[in-house]
């Protein structure tokens, strides 16, 4: 069965609306969550082992109650039209961010929720508290109560359904979910089962409070699960039940979170040893046998990570879902730590969602902040102030200028105006953020997030500890080839001025088909050679300093390469660049080359990637390469991929997602060839880009690979 | 300072050797071998590739070619590869790729140089840079100048041979060569000259020296149907393998025709040009025959 979300209650705020009108926002906007525990249906399906499912059993029932538009956005008292203008130029500020959130499942497993009842009880004691704080301590208790009624609602749906059944082991398993939902996630678990049911039960919650399953992450379950699976294996659980558990679990996230939704695997313990447990290896046996989008499986890779357990990771099935992301446990842990966090407290980070790295008990983590068109500074330099194309009618403090004599002064302009862009992006993001963190607050997260109960705030509104927004550097590739190639043909050779790149990018290239093809022959980054590689650096270096300046009190900017889906999708939008890209052909991906050097292959593209400072891109980047190998069976071409991982990580990599041949990449790669020109295919000794076989050679190859691989998909 | 002429160097191979491996791909080949996948290896010289996939039908190379190769006609774009001397004016001019050449005169230092770049791979996968073709031995000078230097930075050093080569050059180069993947493509002297251009005496000459300096050696097996897809092969190849300690693993290579279009390309015609490939039950009882006859691992890549 399908269940149907729509977690805008219209008609719930109409009906209940003037009950709660006048009150305070926190506590009127906890009423609403509480309301809506009341109301959405639940649903416990046959065989189920844990309880979860909830939502609409039919799109017309979702409909009767669910208005697809969002509660109108407040508005912002501040002037708002450079930030449209900046939006058109592909300059995105972001604003209120509802989902990437994670919790700290392992402390509040350890704790119950009851705890965190006690603790607002306790802290509405103080009678220096301001009436502002009480009001949110008030909605903090609301909402964590709620929490109790939502679970007992399952527990009686379970005992329900028990009553009205004659099978035996029927009754027994649904009494079993009752007595975990009574007791969960109230209180502590102490078995597999009670801690799974609590986690998804505090999952659902947080979706719910925020009104999205957009990005709710789980991070390192297998870590914060362990305790609990080996309480349950020593009093006789097999495997194949824990796997069975496991599967529901997967399959209740697929309904409600795509494949956004990250669970890790493998990590290290307090003392920097190796910490893959048992859970770890029944979770990708359970991964494997899913086949579902949900959950995002990430995998914490250390320099001690067992070989068998890399051979488990890099197999072809988790390969062809595009499973797993590899992150590097100690790269990724100095990325956290260079954000000025103390090393004992990175130490704990998790990963959320596709990239982020957060740490969950005290952070405020803005996943999807703000997007940078790394290009526009560049436009702007060259052109006397102007974008290429259209219009930017900003007042810009930076002189404009057309005529230089080396990169140097460009990047001086360029950095020049990046800060003035950034200014007007990152003002409006922060009244924005505030705007909605007030007159909508999330007081159950807030409570479940490290000093926002002492400090009586909100998460977003100074109550964690850390507040970050993720700054995805969009284009950044295409950005300094650009620089790269002005520098060969402008200031090295004199074969062209830097007015021919303006006017031939302005013309889409057309009737400039040879200082197209010359842009195109420079170096550009990826191709591991260092002129090339040193620009993107330097100009990353330039954006990374401008958001590290930025960052004030507990409100950081973190630099990111992340571009997801974006770097297809933005740049549809986006005119030719001056790095011989045409219009609308996609930009570089995350924190891979431009299209036209992907196919120096995948060791360029991981040294290249090496030279950034990938340390101080905290915000996360994953490279993206493709692997041709058709046999994924062969232990040896699993332990090379393992190698190529490893090594990655060894050089200074954060996240790598290696795709491995599928038939799904092979049939993406027939339709859009131009996006998988780096897609080399091998053959028995024999190598070559799938892009360049005939129509009818493709088609072979898909079919034969599906016949020998036994490829599902 | 050797030179030769290279036609590819690619890099994250995992079938040319033990790890990650990039493989160097030298022009030149003395044997013919009807089913050759790789039939830029063939020539020594460089030749124009022409991708017909890839041309928009732009017509530049037409305007810049000096002897008048390219011609546009209702039939679309040909090529008259007898005409052309490659002087890479329509590869320079061509929008979309569709044009290059196969080819490329480099030094022994500018290759190494590629080669290097991926050395922390090597390091951490237990692999390095393996010489193919063509036949990497034809440019007998080049590729010992080549292994020679690699050897002395270090890296694992594989070759991908037919065989045929003179002994000196076969001496010269087991010097610096770790492992010989060495191809084995007919047990029949007459079929091996029928089906490649050349006796196996030579080649099996050399193979035998390589015994006696104890060089480990895998051996490569193409099989081709209706060439050499017989019982009589697969008996004499694991004959071949209990007789030589130093073969330390056997390769079936089955046939596929994913090089065939690589003739058009280059305005030769493929001598061998089944669209069909090997079932792959048949490569499997292949394995299975050799595998049986001689106990060594016998892998099908």
């Amino acid at each position: 069965m399908n269940y149907h979300h729509g977690f805008y209650l219209k008609r719930l705020k109409d009906t209940f609306g003037a009950e709660f009108h006048g009150m305070s926002d926190p506590v009127r906007e906890a009423h609403l969550f509480r309301k809506t525990l009341e109301l959405y249906p639940l649903h416990i399906e046959k065989n189920d082992l844990i309880a979860g499912w909830y939502g609409y059993t039919s799109r017309e029932a979702l409909e009767s109650v669910y208005v697809p538009e969002p509660e109108p956005v407040l508005k912002s008292t501040r002037e708002k039209r450079p930030v449209d203008w900046l939006r058109a130029h592909g300059y995105s500020p972001g604003g209120y961010d509802r989902a990437h959130h994670e919790v700290d499942y392992k402390t509040i497993l350890t704790r119950g929720i009851d705890s965190y009842i006690q603790e607002v009880e306790n802290e509405l004691q103080n009678s220096e508290n301001s009436e502002e704080k009480t009001e949110y301590l008030k909605g903090m208790l609301i909402s964590l109560k709620g929490a109790e009624r939502f679970s007992t609602r399952y527990a009686e749906l379970a005992e329900e359904l028990a009553r009205n059944t004659d099978d035996g082991a029927d009754k027994a398993r649904l009494l079993r979910i009752a007595a975990a939902c009574r007791k969960v996630p109230m209180k502590p678990p102490t078995d597999f089962l009670e801690a799974v049911q609590a986690a998804y039960l505090i999952r659902t919650l947080n979706c719910l409070s925020s009104y999205t399953c957009c990005s709710v992450s789980f991070g390192s379950f297998d870590q914060y699960m362990y305790p609990y699976y080996r309480v349950s294996k020593e009093n006789g659980m097999t495997e194949d039940e824990a796997i069975a558990i496991l599967l529901q679990l997967f399959r209740m996230l697929d309904n409600t979170s795509g494949n956004d939704c990250a669970l890790s695997v493998g990590g290290v313990d307090e003392n920097d040893n190796d910490a893959t447990n048992e859970l770890s290896y029944i979770l990708i046996k359970a991964e494997k046998k899913s086949k579902l989008r949900a959950p995002l499986f990430t995998a914490r890779i250390n320099r001690n990570t067992p070989k068998e357990f890399m051979r488990e990771l890099v197999s072809k099935e988790l390969f062809e879902m595009g499973q797993p992301s590899f992150y590097s446990e100690e790269n990724c842990r100095a990325a956290v730590a260079g954000r000025g966090i103390e090393p004992s407290v990175a130490r704990n980070f998790q990963i959320s969602t596709c990239m982020n790295l957060v740490i969950a008990n005290a952070e405020a983590a803005h996943g999807w902040g703000c997007k940078v068109n790394c290009h526009l500074p560049l436009e702007l330099a060259l052109n006397g102030g102007k974008p290429l194309v259209g219009e930017l009618p900003l007042e810009f403090k930076t002189k404009p200028r057309t005529e230089y004599k080396s990169i140097d002064e460009i990047y001086t302009q360029y950095r020049s105006y990046m800060i003035e862009l950034f200014d007007i992006a990152m003002d409006w993001n922060q009244a924005d953020t505030v705007l909605q963190a007030k007159h909508q607050p999330n007081a159950w997260l807030s409570a479940l997030t490290d000093d926002c109960i002492k400090r009586g705030k909100d998460r977003w509104d100074g109550g964690a500890r850390y507040h970050n927004l993720i700054i995805e550097m969009m284009g950044f590739a295409n950005t300094s080839d650009a620089i790269t190639a002005i520098d060969r043909l402008v200031f090295e050779q004199g074969k062209y001025t830097i007015d021919d790149f303006i006017k031939a990018a302005q013309a889409n290239y057309e009737g400039y088909e040879q200082l197209h093809k010359d842009i195109l022959h420079c170096d550009k980054y990826g191709m591991n050679i260092d002129r090339a590689d040193r620009n993107a650096r330097r100009l990353l270096d330039i954006n990374a300093e401008i958001c590290e300046a930025k960052s004030a009190e507990n409100r950081r900017y973190l630099p990111s390469l992340h571009t997801l889906w974006e770097d297809v999708l933005w740049a549809k939008g986006r005119p030719a660049f001056l790095d011989g890209r045409l219009s609308g052909e996609p930009v570089n991906k995350n924190a891979g080359p431009s299209t036209s050097a992907r196919r120096a292959g995948p060791t360029c593209t991981a040294i290249s990637a090496c030279k950034i400072n990938q340390i101080r891109y905290s915000g996360g980047q994953a490279l993206d390469v493709h692997i041709g190998i058709r046999n994924m069976d062969s232990i040896a071409n699993r332990d090379k991929i393992a190698a190529y991982i490893q090594t990655y990580f060894k050089m200074g990599g954060l996240q790598l997602q290696v795709n491995g041949l599928s038939v799904e990449t092979l049939q993406k790669a027939y339709d859009a060839p131009q996006e998988y020109s780096d897609l080399l295919v091998r053959i028995g000794g024999h190598s070559r880009y799938f892009r360049d076989f005939d129509d009818n050679m493709k088609k072979k190859f898909i079919e034969r690979f599906k016949i020998e691989e036994g490829a599902f998909g | 300072m050797s030179t030769g002429t290279v036609f590819d160097i690619q890099r994250f191979c995992v079938d040319d050797g033990p790890g990650i491996r990039t493989t160097v791909f030298l022009k030149g080949c003395p044997l013919h071998c009807v089913w050759c996948h790789n039939a830029e290896g063939l020539s020594g010289k460089v030749q124009l590739y022409y991708s017909a996939e890839h041309c928009i039908g732009c017509q530049i190379c037409q305007a810049v070619c000096p002897v008048q190769a390219h011609r546009f006609t209702d039939s679309g774009h040909t090529v008259d590869f007898s005409r052309c001397i490659t002087c890479g004016a329509c590869v320079d001019a061509c929008p979309n790729e569709s044009l290059r050449l196969a080819g490329k005169l480099m030094t022994a230092e500018e290759v190494l140089s590629e080669v290097v770049k991926d050395q922390p791979f090597f390091e951490s996968s237990g692999g390095g840079m393996t010489l193919s073709g063509g036949e990497p031995l034809m440019q007998g000078e080049f590729a010992i100048s080549l292994a020679k230097l690699a050897k002395e930075r270090g890296l694992h050093v594989c070759i991908e041979t037919s065989g045929f080569c003179n002994h000196e050059t076969m001496k010269s180069i087991a010097q610096y060569v770790d492992l010989f993947l060495f191809d084995y493509k007919h047990s029949s002297p007459e079929a091996h000259k029928r089906y490649t251009g050349v006796e196996n005496k030579i080649i099996l000459e050399n193979l035998e020296f390589l015994e006696t300096l104890e060089k480990p050696v895998i051996l490569r097996c193409p099989i081709i149907p209706d060439c050499n897809d017989t019982k009589e092969h697969y008996g004499a190849i694991a004959a071949l393998a209990n007789r030589m300690k130093n073969i330390i693993e056997i390769h079936i290579e089955p046939y596929h025709p994913f090089g065939v279009s690589k003739y058009t390309a280059l305005g030769l015609t493929a001598m061998y040009n089944s669209q069909e490939m090997m079932p792959k039950d048949a490569s499997e009882q292949a394995a299975e025959t050799v595998r049986a006859l001689s106990g060594k691992n016998v892998i099908i890549s």
